[in-house]
């Protein structure tokens, strides 16, 4: 079956099924609602969708150097990196690691490009025992089905579809309660983290200034996989390049914004290469694999390169009408909605995708509320233009030719008038029925009756002298001109990487200058400006439901983690060894206690009831913690037991994201720890009908302890 | 001033009174009408399919019988959008692109050029019904027309708005779309007629022809009480 007549056998499946069409509908709804309250963070969301754009198109025109600069920072601090120019070579790349660490088990956090290079059908050909970890995800591997939506994987699935999946693969007690349904996944994977040889993991965004992969997630099921396995291999797709790590401060916001309708996501991990010197845990290697697969194609599209700024939040599928009504599966695509309308058919060929961008009714919803100014919908136009251009269908061809030649000739306007009138009576006979040859409005619609007199008649009865008309004399006829261009010479490398690299410079020396672009307007600051730090923050933390303590001193602040301890009746704590965890933890006497300074035993972690960690800073703005492997004891210590407490002093406040980046990269300079994490709140799901349960992956608390 | 009225060929053939009100709303406030008879259609439908060589050509006349007026008025934001748009995208590295630019300028979707050129709002109006309105996505998005519809049905005498949850979302019209895939189209437009019957209005009004049309066909033929309406004839209505 060819990829259009699938679509259109899904498409008219999913708009009869009421039930579906609904569940879509009120989910949407809720996203709305939140996403219409995110946005309130901001100080202008317009002027951010401005910058954002920017941004990106600065660090996509020059894509090529952004790459080369990443590799080097990358590999400088001993992460291996990869380059496949398509999905075979990424496959044959992750399969070499995979011999070569001699790995069986894999765990996945959610990464799109995979289900691009559709790696878990071959693996698990290959043998290898693979589990998704993100809860929708995992739901979804269970189902046997694609994601449905790249940003909510099972989101039309109500709760008791869920409850009889658990019951069915996993002989879970039957429950009608989505934190037990939440729970029952959160058991499951927990071992998974434990036993995994390697995890994969997808990236957000790649930063060319420090060699570092940003992950954006909820649930800490990206942290637990970067933190766990001995090996850890990401895949990203070449286009996510930033060029600052202050850029972040920027796009994290938006793309929890955009994306699910949240200030910002609870973890926010930045890695940058495997475990270092010096530190505890992470993995020994760490392979990032930068996938082109067929990107350059569509940088070389000098009318859509926009595309490539996507920050894959799922905003356009949110708001898209067609999929609000056809869902998600019909697509038959890894990337839904209107951006991969727009996509896919440069990434899987035009004539075989066409349908997608001929299936819109052009609203430009999308376009409206893409946060980084994605000119989607104009784009569908384009590909229309192109596909015609490329392979025109002679009848629709014919047709149109006809259209144009007789349309503003008012004889023959008039005679098709005449006709029209004459055939309508007629027509109401046949109306509906299968000799209809206006069937496809009349199945569902009444066909529109001509007025007995129409605008012309009316106007002509008036007997108003009128301006005469000017001659019509006709026009030259010229094709189109900017159409996308093919490479102008052939392109000589040896390797994947210079192909890439190749490709891309070759790509970036068409500059057409966009024909919808947006004019730009002056930069201003986009996030509101913090003046009461400590309001702010607990305000913002708990909002996100962190439990923050404020403390006269550090005695009541010793006192407060005592008291914490009896009434959580914490029987076994984790701290790592610093100035403010010898001060409040060890000299507490907390007894049996796990320093994981020099090491620990993954089993025994997760057996503690809280880990107790510092950190780098607080941010009022967001009413988050900043910490790296280095200040929060490692990778797992603040991810891996269910309870995390931090202990900060007072001075460690900062007032907003960029503060927090500018400390960072002052303290930490060239020798950066392999993981820095933005954490804000415990770890969370909505992945079932969009229901906040707290303690998916990682802490189901977050306390802040504050002196 | 001269005020050179463009009607769309679904206004023309289907919905003339909706014509026929902006025509009496603009001589009414003392403006002379230029009306090109022998102007047929914007060339959208061939556009929006992707046979942009064919649009051209039956845009050339358009441009060509427009190029010396004064000011544009359409009575459509969707076929407003194609000239006042569009044109400046079709003709792109074409001998017309100036031509097109210089069209862009001068053209007024009809709510707009009453609001935001002529300043007015109050045409003493009367209409003693409850209305909910639906933005049409061309004017709505591509225009940014939120507003004017809005500021000319607040100074209709007896008149009640009320705004549907749904009012911008698209109602499935879409030009082609909604015959090459009338089961999205269809069920974007019951969404949409689900909206405004929440509202308990009497009629579902809009500024776009085409996107009644396909409304009013879907109401009619599940026998629904809801009425559409133009919003030129509600400002054209008298007690």
């Amino acid at each position: 079956m060819s990829a259009k007549t699938e679509f259109l056998h899904e498409a008219t499946r999913l708009t009869n099924d009421l039930v579906h069409r609904e569940r879509i509908h009120t989910g949407m709804w809720k996203y709305y609602d939140a996403r219409t309250r995110s946005q309130g963070f901001f100080q202008d969301w317009q002027q951010a969708r401005i910058l954002a754009s920017q941004t990106k198109k600065g660090a996509i025109s020059v894509l090529h150097e952004h790459l080369i600069e990443f590799e080097k920072n990358a590999t400088a601090r001993g992460t291996v990196v990869h380059w496949a120019k398509d999905s075979e070579e990424a496959r044959k790349i992750i399969f070499g690691i995979l011999e070569r660490r001699q790995v069986k088990r894999i765990i996945k956090s959610k990464v799109m490009t995979s289900e691009e290079i559709h790696l878990n059908d071959h693996l698990e050909k290959a043998g290898y025992h693979v589990l998704e970890n993100d809860l929708g995800e995992f739901i979804q591997q269970l189902r046997n089905e694609p994601p449905y939506h790249f940003v909510a994987p099972c989101m039309h699935l109500s709760m008791q579809e869920i409850s009889d999946l658990f019951e069915n693969k996993l002989k879970a007690a039957p429950t009608d309660d989505p934190e037990e349904l939440t729970m029952i996944a959160r058991r499951f994977l927990r071992q998974t983290y434990l036993t995994a040889d390697a995890g994969i993991t997808g990236a957000n965004f790649i930063i060319a200034e420090t060699g570092m992969l940003s992950i954006t997630e909820n649930e800490g099921n990206a942290r637990l996989t970067g933190a766990l396995p001995k090996t850890m291999i990401s895949l990203v797709g070449i286009e996510k390049v930033l060029p600052k790590m202050a850029d972040l401060a920027l796009f994290l916001p938006m793309l929890a914004t955009a994306g699910t309708g949240q200030p910002i996501t609870c973890y926010n991990t930045a890695y940058a290469g495997p475990r270092q010197p010096g530190e505890i845990d992470g993995p020994e290697e760490w392979h990032v694999v930068l996938l082109d697969n067929h990107r350059t194609a569509l940088l070389a599209d000098a009318e859509q390169r926009d595309a490539l700024h996507c920050i894959r939040c799922g905003a356009c599928l949110n708001v898209c009408p067609i999929f609000k009504n056809i869902g998600g599966i019909s697509y038959g695509t890894t990337y839904q909605g209107p951006i991969g309308s727009v996509i896919t058919p440069h990434l899987r060929g035009l004539q075989d995708w066409k349908h997608l961008s001929a299936s819109s009714s052009l609203c430009g919803a999308c376009t409206a509320t893409c946060p980084v100014k994605i000119d989607l919908h104009h784009h569908l136009l384009q590909n229309r233009r192109n596909a015609v251009k490329e392979r025109p269908d002679p009848l629709e061809s014919f047709a149109w030719r006809l259209f144009a030649k007789s349309i503003n000739k008012p004889a023959v306007y008039q005679i098709g008038t005449k006709l029209a009138k004459l055939a309508q009576p007629l027509h109401k006979l046949i109306s509906a029925t299968p000799l209809d040859p206006m069937r496809a409005w009349t199945k569902t619609r009444t066909a529109p009756a001509m007025a007995p007199q129409s605008f012309k008649d009316w106007w002509r009865s008036r007997n108003i002298p009128h301006h005469p008309t000017s001659q019509t004399t006709p026009f030259p006829l010229t094709s189109p001109t900017h159409a996308p261009t093919a490479p102008k010479r052939p392109i000589t490398a040896t390797t994947s990487r210079d192909l890439i690299l190749a490709r891309v410079e070759e790509a970036l020396s068409d500059t057409h200058p966009q024909p919808f672009e947006a004019t730009a307007t002056q930069k201003r600051a986009v996030l509101p400006a913090v003046t009461d730090l400590i309001p702010q923050f607990a305000a913002n933390a708990e909002f996100l439901r962190a439990e923050f303590f404020l403390c006269a001193d550090e005695s009541a602040a010793k006192a407060k983690l005592a008291e914490l301890a009896v009434s959580h009746g914490w029987k076994k704590l984790a701290t790592h060894r610093g100035e403010l965890t010898d001060a409040l933890v060890r000299s507490s006497g907390f007894s049996p206690l796990l320093d994981t300074t020099e090491g620990y035993d993954a089993n025994e972690l997760e057996a503690c009831d809280a880990g107790i960690t510092e950190c780098d800073a607080l941010i009022a703005q967001t009413g988050s913690v900043f910490l790296t492997a280095r200040s929060g004891g490692g990778r797992a210590l603040s991810v891996l037991p269910p309870h995390h407490v931090v202990i900060a002093r007072r001075d460690q406040l900062l007032p907003d994201l960029p503060a927090g980046y500018e400390l960072i990269q002052q303290r930490y300079g060239a020798a950066w720890p392999s993981l820095t994490t933005l954490i804000t709140g415990p770890s969370r799901t909505g992945d079932i009908e969009r229901i906040i349960i707290l303690g998916a992956h990682g802490p189901k608390k977050l306390t802040v302890v504050m002196f | 001033m001269l005020i050179t009225l463009f009607i769309p060929c679904f206004v023309d053939l289907i919905s003339p009174k909706a014509g026929i009100s902006i025509m009496n709303i603009l001589e009414k406030l003392g403006h002379e009408i230029d009306y090109p008879e022998e102007l047929g259609c914007c060339g959208q439908p061939p556009f929006n399919a992707g046979y942009w060589d064919e649009a051209r050509e039956a845009a050339r006349p358009v441009l060509k019988r427009l190029r010396d007026a004064e000011a544009v008025v359409i009575a459509s934001g969707s076929c407003g959008v194609m000239l006042k748009v569009f044109y400046k995208e079709l003709f792109h590295g074409q001998s017309e692109e100036a031509e097109a630019a210089a069209l862009s300028n001068k053209c007024w979707e009809f709510t707009d050029f009453l609001v935001n050129k002529l300043g007015v709002t109050d045409l003493g109006a009367e209409f003693p019904h409850k209305v909910t309105y639906h933005d049409g996505c061309h004017g709505l998005r591509e225009l940014n027309l939120k507003k004017p519809a809005r500021q000319l049905l607040e100074k209709v005498r007896g008149l009640e708005l009320v705004e549907m949850k749904e009012a911008e979302t698209c109602c499935g019209f879409g030009g082609t779309f909604a015959t090459k895939f009338p089961m999205i189209s269809t069920a974007m437009g019951e969404v949409k007629c689900a909206s405004a019957r929440d509202t308990t209005a009497e009629y579902m009004v809009s500024a776009d022809s085409s996107c009644l049309m396909h409304l009013q066909g879907l109401l009619t033929a599940q026998k629904q009480p809801l009425k559409t309406i133009h919003l030129a004839e509600i400002l054209t209505s008298r007690s």
